[in-house]
Protein backbone atom coordinates (compact mmCIF):
# COMPACT_ATOMS: atom_id res chain seq x y z
CA UNK A 1 0.00 0.00 0.00
CA UNK A 2 2.73 2.70 0.97
CA UNK A 3 5.31 1.41 -2.10
CA UNK A 4 1.92 1.91 -4.38
CA UNK A 5 1.30 5.49 -3.03
CA UNK A 6 4.93 6.23 -3.42
CA UNK A 7 5.10 5.71 -7.18
CA UNK A 8 1.25 7.67 -7.53
CA UNK A 9 3.27 10.76 -6.08
CA UNK A 10 6.41 10.02 -7.98
CA UNK A 11 4.39 9.27 -11.54
CA UNK A 12 1.79 12.71 -11.06
CA UNK A 13 5.43 14.47 -10.06
CA UNK A 14 6.71 14.02 -13.04
CA UNK A 15 3.90 14.68 -15.22
CA UNK A 16 3.81 17.78 -13.65
CA UNK A 17 6.62 18.26 -14.74
CA UNK A 18 6.58 17.36 -18.37
CA UNK A 19 3.61 19.89 -18.68
CA UNK A 20 5.36 22.56 -17.19
CA UNK A 21 8.44 21.96 -19.50
CA UNK A 22 5.60 21.55 -22.27
CA UNK A 23 3.98 24.59 -21.41
CA UNK A 24 7.47 26.70 -21.47
CA UNK A 25 9.02 25.87 -24.38
CA UNK A 26 5.61 26.53 -26.15
CA UNK A 27 5.66 29.88 -24.79
CA UNK A 28 9.38 30.24 -25.45
CA UNK A 29 9.31 28.93 -28.98
CA UNK A 30 5.69 30.30 -30.18
CA UNK A 31 5.21 30.64 -33.69
CA UNK A 32 6.04 34.14 -35.73
CA UNK A 33 2.97 35.40 -36.71
CA UNK A 34 1.20 34.35 -39.52
CA UNK A 35 0.34 36.95 -41.84
CA UNK A 36 -2.09 34.77 -44.40
CA UNK A 37 -4.56 33.65 -41.68
CA UNK A 38 -4.33 37.10 -39.52
CA UNK A 39 -7.30 39.34 -40.39
CA UNK A 40 -7.04 42.62 -41.71
CA UNK A 41 -7.36 45.63 -39.37
CA UNK A 42 -7.42 48.14 -42.63
CA UNK A 43 -7.92 48.20 -46.13
CA UNK A 44 -7.34 50.99 -48.13
CA UNK A 45 -5.64 53.13 -51.30
CA UNK A 46 -1.63 53.15 -51.59
CA UNK A 47 -2.04 56.89 -51.43
CA UNK A 48 -4.42 56.52 -48.23
CA UNK A 49 -1.90 54.77 -46.33
CA UNK A 50 1.06 57.41 -47.05
CA UNK A 51 -1.42 60.27 -46.58
CA UNK A 52 -2.09 58.90 -42.53
CA UNK A 53 1.62 58.61 -42.41
CA UNK A 54 2.59 61.84 -43.82
CA UNK A 55 0.12 63.67 -42.11
CA UNK A 56 -0.15 61.89 -38.76
CA UNK A 57 -2.54 64.87 -37.51
CA UNK A 58 -5.40 63.36 -40.34
CA UNK A 59 -5.42 59.99 -37.87
CA UNK A 60 -4.52 59.28 -34.97
CA UNK A 61 -4.90 55.50 -35.71
CA UNK A 62 -1.51 53.65 -35.65
CA UNK A 63 -1.21 51.20 -38.67
CA UNK A 64 2.70 49.94 -37.60
CA UNK A 65 3.04 46.47 -36.95
CA UNK A 66 -0.96 45.86 -37.96
CA UNK A 67 -2.06 43.47 -41.03
CA UNK A 68 -3.25 45.45 -43.86
CA UNK A 69 -4.60 45.28 -47.46
CA UNK A 70 -3.34 47.83 -49.81
CA UNK A 71 -4.14 48.34 -53.52
CA UNK A 72 -2.66 50.53 -56.05
CA UNK A 73 -0.53 50.24 -59.22
CA UNK A 74 2.82 49.31 -59.32
CA UNK A 75 5.33 51.79 -60.47
CA UNK A 76 8.66 49.78 -59.83
CA UNK A 77 9.65 46.61 -59.35
CA UNK A 78 13.21 45.66 -58.09
CA UNK A 79 15.60 42.23 -57.57
CA UNK A 80 13.96 39.49 -56.29
CA UNK A 81 10.90 40.43 -54.10
CA UNK A 82 9.92 44.28 -54.27
CA UNK A 83 7.65 46.20 -55.73
CA UNK A 84 6.73 50.09 -55.09
CA UNK A 85 2.70 50.97 -55.74
CA UNK A 86 1.72 54.76 -56.59
CA UNK A 87 5.76 55.07 -55.82
CA UNK A 88 4.20 55.50 -52.13
CA UNK A 89 4.69 52.33 -50.56
CA UNK A 90 7.34 49.83 -50.79
CA UNK A 91 6.03 45.87 -50.44
CA UNK A 92 8.80 43.25 -49.44
CA UNK A 93 6.90 39.60 -50.53
CA UNK A 94 7.78 36.96 -48.22
CA UNK A 95 10.50 35.22 -49.87
CA UNK A 96 8.15 32.71 -51.81
CA UNK A 97 6.86 35.03 -53.88
CA UNK A 98 8.53 35.78 -57.04
CA UNK A 99 8.52 39.53 -58.54
CA UNK A 100 10.38 39.54 -61.81
CA UNK A 101 8.63 38.23 -65.17
CA UNK A 102 5.14 37.91 -62.76
CA UNK A 103 4.43 41.23 -61.95
CA UNK A 104 4.06 44.28 -64.51
CA UNK A 105 4.64 47.66 -64.34
CA UNK A 106 1.34 50.17 -64.18
CA UNK A 107 -1.02 46.73 -63.35
CA UNK A 108 -3.33 46.78 -60.51
CA UNK A 109 -2.64 45.11 -58.11
CA UNK A 110 -3.87 44.43 -54.17
CA UNK A 111 -1.40 42.90 -51.34
CA UNK A 112 -1.93 41.80 -48.00
CA UNK A 113 1.13 42.38 -45.19
CA UNK A 114 2.61 43.48 -42.10
CA UNK A 115 3.05 47.10 -41.68
CA UNK A 116 6.61 48.38 -40.89
CA UNK A 117 5.74 52.01 -40.16
CA UNK A 118 6.94 55.08 -42.28
CA UNK A 119 9.87 55.79 -43.59
CA UNK A 120 10.95 59.78 -44.08
CA UNK A 121 14.12 59.74 -45.73
CA UNK A 122 11.96 58.63 -48.56
CA UNK A 123 8.73 59.08 -47.79
CA UNK A 124 7.34 55.97 -48.29
CA UNK A 125 5.21 53.54 -46.52
CA UNK A 126 7.36 49.92 -45.94
CA UNK A 127 5.13 46.70 -45.52
CA UNK A 128 6.51 43.34 -45.10
CA UNK A 129 6.19 39.40 -45.34
CA UNK A 130 3.52 40.37 -48.13
CA UNK A 131 0.88 38.11 -49.64
CA UNK A 132 -0.36 38.85 -53.12
CA UNK A 133 -4.24 39.06 -53.71
CA UNK A 134 -5.30 40.06 -56.42
CA UNK A 135 -2.97 41.12 -59.62
CA UNK A 136 -4.98 42.32 -62.97
CA UNK B 1 15.05 98.98 -61.71
CA UNK B 2 12.45 96.07 -62.90
CA UNK B 3 15.58 95.06 -65.30
CA UNK B 4 17.70 94.51 -61.92
CA UNK B 5 14.63 92.71 -60.10
CA UNK B 6 14.52 90.87 -63.48
CA UNK B 7 18.44 90.28 -63.39
CA UNK B 8 18.76 88.64 -59.79
CA UNK B 9 15.16 86.51 -60.18
CA UNK B 10 17.06 84.91 -63.58
CA UNK B 11 20.46 84.72 -61.62
CA UNK B 12 18.73 82.87 -58.83
CA UNK B 13 16.66 80.20 -60.95
CA UNK B 14 19.69 79.47 -62.55
CA UNK B 15 21.58 78.74 -59.30
CA UNK B 16 18.64 76.75 -57.86
CA UNK B 17 18.63 74.99 -61.23
CA UNK B 18 22.14 73.93 -60.80
CA UNK B 19 22.38 73.29 -57.42
CA UNK B 20 19.27 70.86 -58.50
CA UNK B 21 20.41 68.88 -61.16
CA UNK B 22 24.18 68.81 -59.26
CA UNK B 23 21.82 66.96 -56.53
CA UNK B 24 20.17 64.89 -58.56
CA UNK B 25 23.18 63.35 -60.25
CA UNK B 26 25.44 62.56 -57.00
CA UNK B 27 22.67 60.88 -54.92
CA UNK B 28 23.20 56.75 -54.53
CA UNK B 29 20.10 55.18 -53.11
CA UNK B 30 19.84 51.90 -51.35
CA UNK B 31 15.82 51.07 -50.80
CA UNK B 32 16.60 47.26 -49.38
CA UNK B 33 19.66 47.70 -47.25
CA UNK B 34 20.95 45.13 -45.05
CA UNK B 35 21.90 45.73 -41.21
CA UNK B 36 21.97 42.90 -38.82
CA UNK B 37 22.84 43.26 -35.51
CA UNK B 38 23.73 40.44 -32.79
CA UNK B 39 24.49 40.48 -29.22
CA UNK B 40 24.85 36.37 -28.46
CA UNK B 41 26.90 34.74 -25.93
CA UNK B 42 28.68 31.25 -26.08
CA UNK B 43 26.37 28.71 -24.79
CA UNK B 44 23.22 30.46 -24.78
CA UNK B 45 20.55 31.18 -27.14
CA UNK B 46 21.54 33.45 -30.72
CA UNK B 47 20.10 37.05 -29.98
CA UNK B 48 20.45 38.27 -33.94
CA UNK B 49 18.10 40.36 -35.88
CA UNK B 50 18.24 41.42 -39.23
CA UNK B 51 16.34 43.28 -41.83
CA UNK B 52 16.70 43.51 -45.52
CA UNK B 53 14.72 46.94 -46.17
CA UNK B 54 16.32 49.69 -44.36
CA UNK B 55 16.97 52.82 -46.81
CA UNK B 56 20.23 54.52 -47.45
CA UNK B 57 21.37 57.47 -49.03
CA UNK B 58 24.59 58.32 -50.14
CA UNK B 59 25.50 62.23 -51.93
CA UNK B 60 29.05 61.36 -53.45
CA UNK B 61 28.48 65.52 -54.08
CA UNK B 62 29.45 66.34 -50.26
CA UNK B 63 30.25 62.45 -49.13
CA UNK B 64 27.80 62.38 -47.00
CA UNK B 65 25.63 59.54 -46.12
CA UNK B 66 22.22 59.44 -44.03
CA UNK B 67 20.41 55.62 -43.14
CA UNK B 68 17.34 55.00 -41.69
CA UNK B 69 15.75 51.42 -40.17
CA UNK B 70 12.55 51.21 -38.66
CA UNK B 71 12.77 49.01 -35.96
CA UNK B 72 10.01 46.47 -36.43
CA UNK B 73 11.54 45.87 -39.76
CA UNK B 74 14.21 43.69 -37.81
CA UNK B 75 13.58 40.05 -37.60
CA UNK B 76 14.64 37.38 -34.94
CA UNK B 77 14.50 33.71 -35.30
CA UNK B 78 12.87 33.61 -32.37
CA UNK B 79 9.41 35.21 -32.06
CA UNK B 80 9.13 36.01 -28.13
CA UNK B 81 12.59 37.81 -28.40
CA UNK B 82 11.20 39.88 -31.41
CA UNK B 83 8.04 40.48 -29.39
CA UNK B 84 10.43 41.39 -25.99
CA UNK B 85 12.63 43.56 -28.46
CA UNK B 86 9.91 45.46 -29.64
CA UNK B 87 7.82 46.27 -26.69
CA UNK B 88 11.05 46.06 -23.00
CA UNK B 89 13.95 47.22 -24.64
CA UNK B 90 13.97 49.04 -27.55
CA UNK B 91 10.26 50.42 -27.08
CA UNK B 92 9.53 50.41 -31.12
CA UNK B 93 5.96 51.77 -30.22
CA UNK B 94 7.13 55.06 -29.07
CA UNK B 95 10.60 55.18 -30.73
CA UNK B 96 10.12 53.53 -34.36
CA UNK B 97 13.51 54.44 -36.01
CA UNK B 98 16.70 53.89 -35.86
CA UNK B 99 19.18 56.43 -37.63
CA UNK B 100 22.73 57.55 -38.79
CA UNK B 101 23.36 60.24 -40.34
CA UNK B 102 27.73 60.86 -41.05
CA UNK B 103 30.11 61.60 -43.60
CA UNK B 104 32.89 59.88 -45.25
CA UNK B 105 36.03 61.03 -44.85
CA UNK B 106 38.53 61.92 -47.58
CA UNK B 107 36.66 59.68 -49.89
CA UNK B 108 36.55 60.51 -53.37
CA UNK B 109 33.80 58.53 -55.41
CA UNK B 110 35.46 58.97 -58.94
CA UNK B 111 38.10 57.36 -57.98
CA UNK B 112 36.56 54.31 -56.54
CA UNK B 113 37.16 50.82 -58.00
CA UNK B 114 36.24 47.32 -58.13
CA UNK B 115 38.66 45.91 -55.50
CA UNK B 116 37.64 47.65 -52.34
CA UNK B 117 39.30 50.45 -50.29
CA UNK B 118 38.58 51.45 -46.34
CA UNK B 119 37.28 54.08 -45.91
CA UNK B 120 36.68 56.27 -42.44
CA UNK B 121 33.36 57.32 -41.76
CA UNK B 122 31.92 59.63 -38.88
CA UNK B 123 28.64 60.39 -36.90
CA UNK B 124 25.82 59.61 -35.05
CA UNK B 125 23.25 57.09 -34.69
CA UNK B 126 20.31 57.92 -33.25
CA UNK B 127 17.93 55.20 -31.27
CA UNK B 128 15.36 54.57 -28.31
CA UNK B 129 15.49 58.96 -28.32
CA UNK B 130 19.16 58.76 -28.00
CA UNK B 131 22.31 59.96 -29.72
CA UNK B 132 25.79 58.45 -30.10
CA UNK B 133 28.75 59.48 -32.03
CA UNK B 134 30.09 56.65 -34.02
CA UNK B 135 32.88 56.30 -35.67
CA UNK B 136 34.03 53.03 -38.04
CA UNK B 137 35.98 51.35 -41.34
CA UNK B 138 33.72 50.85 -44.50
CA UNK B 139 34.13 48.62 -47.08
CA UNK B 140 33.67 50.29 -50.17
CA UNK B 141 33.64 49.06 -53.68
CA UNK B 142 31.94 49.19 -57.15
CA UNK B 143 29.96 46.78 -58.61
CA UNK B 144 27.91 47.21 -61.93
CA UNK B 145 27.61 50.66 -61.70
CA UNK B 146 26.31 50.86 -57.74
CA UNK B 147 28.34 51.15 -54.49
CA UNK B 148 28.97 48.76 -52.40
CA UNK B 149 29.47 49.92 -48.76
CA UNK B 150 30.26 47.01 -46.06
CA UNK B 151 31.26 47.15 -42.46
CA UNK B 152 30.36 47.15 -38.58
CA UNK B 153 30.61 48.78 -35.58
CA UNK B 154 29.91 48.18 -32.19
CA UNK B 155 27.74 49.76 -29.24
CA UNK B 156 26.55 49.07 -26.06
CA UNK B 157 22.48 49.21 -24.95
CA UNK B 158 23.63 51.47 -22.15
CA UNK B 159 24.67 54.32 -24.86
CA UNK B 160 20.97 54.32 -25.89
CA UNK B 161 19.59 54.23 -22.46
CA UNK B 162 18.09 50.72 -22.81
CA UNK B 163 18.32 48.45 -19.62
CA UNK B 164 18.64 44.63 -19.94
CA UNK B 165 16.75 42.95 -16.86
CA UNK B 166 19.57 40.96 -14.22
CA UNK B 167 17.34 37.79 -15.52
CA UNK B 168 18.72 37.85 -18.39
CA UNK B 169 22.07 39.87 -18.70
CA UNK B 170 24.43 37.19 -18.70
CA UNK B 171 22.36 36.03 -21.79
CA UNK B 172 22.58 39.23 -24.12
CA UNK B 173 26.25 40.33 -24.46
CA UNK B 174 27.49 43.60 -23.24
CA UNK B 175 28.56 44.56 -26.88
CA UNK B 176 26.13 44.45 -29.53
CA UNK B 177 27.93 44.17 -33.00
CA UNK B 178 25.98 46.03 -35.74
CA UNK B 179 26.75 44.89 -39.50
CA UNK B 180 25.82 47.07 -42.59
CA UNK B 181 25.67 45.83 -46.22
CA UNK B 182 24.18 48.72 -48.34
CA UNK B 183 23.97 48.24 -52.18
CA UNK B 184 23.89 52.16 -53.66
CA UNK B 185 22.37 52.54 -56.87
CA UNK B 186 22.76 55.99 -59.01
CA UNK B 187 19.22 58.18 -58.90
Amino acid sequence: MKAKKRIAIVLSGILLVVVFAFLALNYMYKPHRNIAEESVASSLSAIEIHEKFANPNISLENLADKIVEVNGSITEIEQTHTIFIDNKVQVDFDTLQQVKGVFDNGSNITIKGRCVGFDDLLEIVKIDQAILIKNQ
Amino acid sequence: MKNLKNTLFLVFAISMLGCYSVNAQSKYIDKKAKIVFEASEKLFEEVKAQTESATAIFDSETNQIASLALVKGFRFKNSLMQEHFNENYIESDTYPKATFKGKLIDFDASELSESPSQVSVDGKMKLHGKEKDIRTDLSIYKKDGSIVMEGGFKVKPEDFDISIPKIVRNKIAKEVLVHINFNLIKK
